[in-house]
């Protein structure tokens, strides 16, 4: 199912409205309990694995990448809407390693993980 | 290849013979050195006291052994018996006894197996030095327990020997070895009536089945006696892993050891420099791959580097200062033409190779041996600016002569330790982020090197006070490391308009120049573009890598500020369906205004 899923991304290239909603039968591991959230798979991150941003509001999330030394690595723009919204996180441009995944809203501090990027 | 060098130098060592089988067994086991168990024989020297012991191996499992003499033949001008300690039961009758005095030794039967020594023990015979003159300095010990019990299969004697200078002309085989033993069961319980007399009789280790096994004799050339011990420190900047680096030790030109440096960039050489007269030479090498050492050096020399030594040729800002630099050491690291000079072409050739335009590396090599100078400590610490204009070599290559009949001063064998100390830098690290640091009172920094004053005041550095009470005055300039200070760039990827847009924006002050590289997923993006939003004065550059990466930045040469809120935008094109991941940054510099080097963070 997941591979299927992200065929789908993969064909939907390049689009504003990026996300996929209404995930909740698709992606049922990555189900965030309450209003809002973040979510990925495990603690292990491949190339194209999806994550999801749970929102409670039609919005824009910051989602930055920081290494071990703190040192920010990559930060991306997100627009999300009510509900579930689901991203393919690319991986080839990041050294193997563990990083901490932070999102934002409006500089709130909304989740954070720690995650190892393969 | 050293297991096959090991059991090459332990040929000599070990003896072959067979076993007894169902019979006993005495091996000389060599038990290293006082001091130091684990020392091999190979690496025995003279004076060292070597440990030996006789081990029983009593293989028939119907007799048990209560007495036990072993005889020990060596070389006297070799070694030395110094003691002899016992593991035998107690109320056991322990001697060891020389019964030869000096000049003795044994002629083995050739009717029987050398190792035989029962056998041997029954139609060997001596030379004594009286009727032969080759018998001269060997000696015979015995060692013999009687035991009420079974002695078992044990160590049962050990002796410990002292390592003599018996000279090179002497011929050091089988200088200690096993010539002769007997062995009885005592114990009549365990043995037959053999002579009819209605009782048990003792029974002794036939002829064939007492052997000496595993080993039956030593042989080994001791080495000098030396005594210090021999470290290399290396020492690195940054983010160097020094674990990664190693060095080989090579002896008249043959290898004999490849060591890794530990954390703190030393490694312990003593066992591998056996000789005050040969030749030793140390060759650096690393284990990074060369695009892990690329990135070192593309890490290490940033724009930061270019400002510095354009600075130091009066280019940047409006006629700055021709003294910039602090320490001899970086003059030649800046020297990118090698003319001996630093001129402003040093400068841009640096600044190009920064921007990406062009490497200056010898053959366009990145390579850790022409990129990576190695340079003895006291050489990079006292090197001055006089010292190259005068030409002065800084040895940077990777291969090091501690000893030869030319190089005498590495190694003072008179010492208990010797470090032969190294420091490092990456070629073109003018500002030294990446290389060794050089200590405020080393007479390579610039501030003591040019303290010829009118006045006769000595200039120091401020970290010394003098202590003359007359002149109670702290002089110099300083070079002590200076704090560095911070920039901002704020850092955003994102889909616009179906390209993935990477947008940078300076948020700081008094900043003349930055520089980032960028990573980006090139198996689904294509470079597109780059677009600054500087102002009309600041000189803009990107690059891309051959391998994909994103070379940029901006510098005000006139050193005024770039503005606050400058930004540039990356522009990428391809199929993502998310700019999560699609770009990343690995590298980032800054100068101010005064040229000084800025940390730059993102945000």
């Amino acid at each position: 199912m997941k591979r299927i899923l992200l065929a789908l991304l993969i064909l939907t290239g390049c689009a504003k409205d990026y996300s996929i909603d209404n995930t909740d039968s698709l992606i049922p591991d990555l189900q965030v309990e309450g209003d809002i959230g973040l979510s990925f798979y495990n603690s292990t991150i491949t190339d194209t694995d999806l994550f999801n941003i749970k929102s409670p509001i039609n919005t824009t999330y910051t989602l930055e990448v920081k290494d071990v030394f703190n040192n920010l690595i990559t930060k991306s723009t997100l627009e999300a809407k009510v509900g579930n919204n689901v991203y393919a996180f690319y991986t080839n441009a990041f050294k193997t390693g563990h990083y901490t995944i932070s999102i934002y809203h409006n500089n709130q501090l909304i989740a954070e993980t720690k995650q190892t990027i393969l | 290849m050293r297991k096959l060098i090991t059991l090459l130098l332990l040929i000599p060592f070990l003896s072959f013979g067979q076993s007894s089988d169902d019979g006993l067994d005495i091996d000389l086991v060599y038990k290293g050195i006082v001091g130091n168990t684990d020392q091999p024989l190979s690496k025995v020297q003279v004076n060292d006291t070597i440990i030996l012991a006789l081990k029983l191996n009593n293989l028939d499992s119907s007799h048990q052994i209560t007495y036990i003499h072993t005889d020990v033949q060596y070389n006297s001008a070799a070694y030395a018996l110094i003691s002899t300690v016992w593991n035998t039961p107690t109320d056991a009758n322990n001697t060891a006894s020389n019964w030869s005095g000096n000049g003795m030794k044994m002629v083995f039967s050739d009717q029987h197996d050398k190792n035989a020594v029962w056998a041997q023990w029954q139609n060997g015979s001596y030379l004594t030095a009286n009727n032969d003159a080759s018998a001269t300095g060997w000696q015979v010990d015995h060692f013999q327990s009687i035991a009420p019990t079974d002695i078992g299969s044990v160590e049962y004697a050990t002796m410990k020997y002292l390592v003599k200078d018996a000279g090179t002309s002497n011929d050091y085989t089988e200088n200690i070895i096993i010539t002769m033993a007997r062995a009885v069961d005592n114990i009549l319980t365990d043995n037959a009536d053999t002579n009819g007399d209605g009782n048990n009789d003792e029974y002794v280790y036939p002829t064939g089945k007492v052997r000496a096994h595993d080993t039956q004799f030593i042989t080994h050339i001791p080495l000098e006696d030396l005594d210090s011990n021999i470290y290399v420190k290396l020492d690195a900047g940054g983010d160097i892993d020094l674990t990664k680096i190693k060095v080989k030790v090579l002896q008249d030109g043959t290898e004999v050891a490849d060591l890794t440096f530990d954390t703190g960039g030393e490694v312990n050489i003593t066992e591998y420099i056996i000789s005050s007269t040969k030749t030793y030479k140390l060759e650096f090498h690393t284990t990074y791959t060369e695009a892990e050492w690329k990135t070192i050096t593309e890490n290490a020399v940033t724009l930061s580097d270019a400002v510095l030594t354009l600075k130091e040729v009066g280019k940047f800002g409006h006629g700055g200062t021709l003294h910039e630099f602090d320490y001899g050491i970086q003059y030649p690291l800046a020297d990118t033409d090698e003319s001996k000079t630093i001129n402003p072409q040093d400068a841009y050739n640096l600044l190009g190779h920064v921007i990406g335009s062009f490497t200056y590396y010898p053959g366009g090599s990145y390579a850790f041996a022409t990129t990576f100078p190695i340079v003895k400590t006291t050489l990079a610490e006292g090197y001055t600016k006089q010292n190259f204009l005068d030409g002065v070599s800084t040895d940077e290559s990777h291969e090091k002569i501690i000893q030869s009949t030319s190089v005498t001063n590495e190694i003072n064998w008179s010492l208990s330790n010797n470090t032969i100390s190294y420091k490092s830098a990456i070629l073109g690290d003018v500002n030294l982020s990446y290389s060794s640091q050089i200590p405020a009172d080393a007479s390579g920094v610039m501030s003591i090197s040019n303290s010829s004053s009118p006045n006769g005041k000595v200039v120091m550095n401020p970290l010394y006070m003098s202590n003359n009470i007359n002149r109670n005055e702290i002089f110099g300039v300083g070079v002590a490391k200076e704090e560095v200070n911070q920039a901002f760039i704020d850092i955003n990827t994102a889909i616009e308009d179906g390209e993935v847009v990477t947008t940078l924006q300076l948020t700081s002050e008094q900043v003349a120049g930055f520089q980032l590289k960028l990573n980006y997923d090139t198996t689904r993006l294509t470079f597109k573009e780059v677009k600054f939003d500087t102002g009309q004065t600041v000189t803009n550059f990107a690059q891309q890598a051959d391998d994909g990466r994103i070379n940029l930045g901006s510098i005000q040469q006139e050193a005024n500020a770039i503005a606050n809120g400058s930004t540039v935008k990356v522009y990428f094109t391809g199929q993502v369906t998310s700019p999560v991941g699609t770009v990343t940054v690995f590298n980032t510099d800054a100068v101010n205004t005064e040229g000084k080097r800025l940390i730059l963070n993102l945000q």
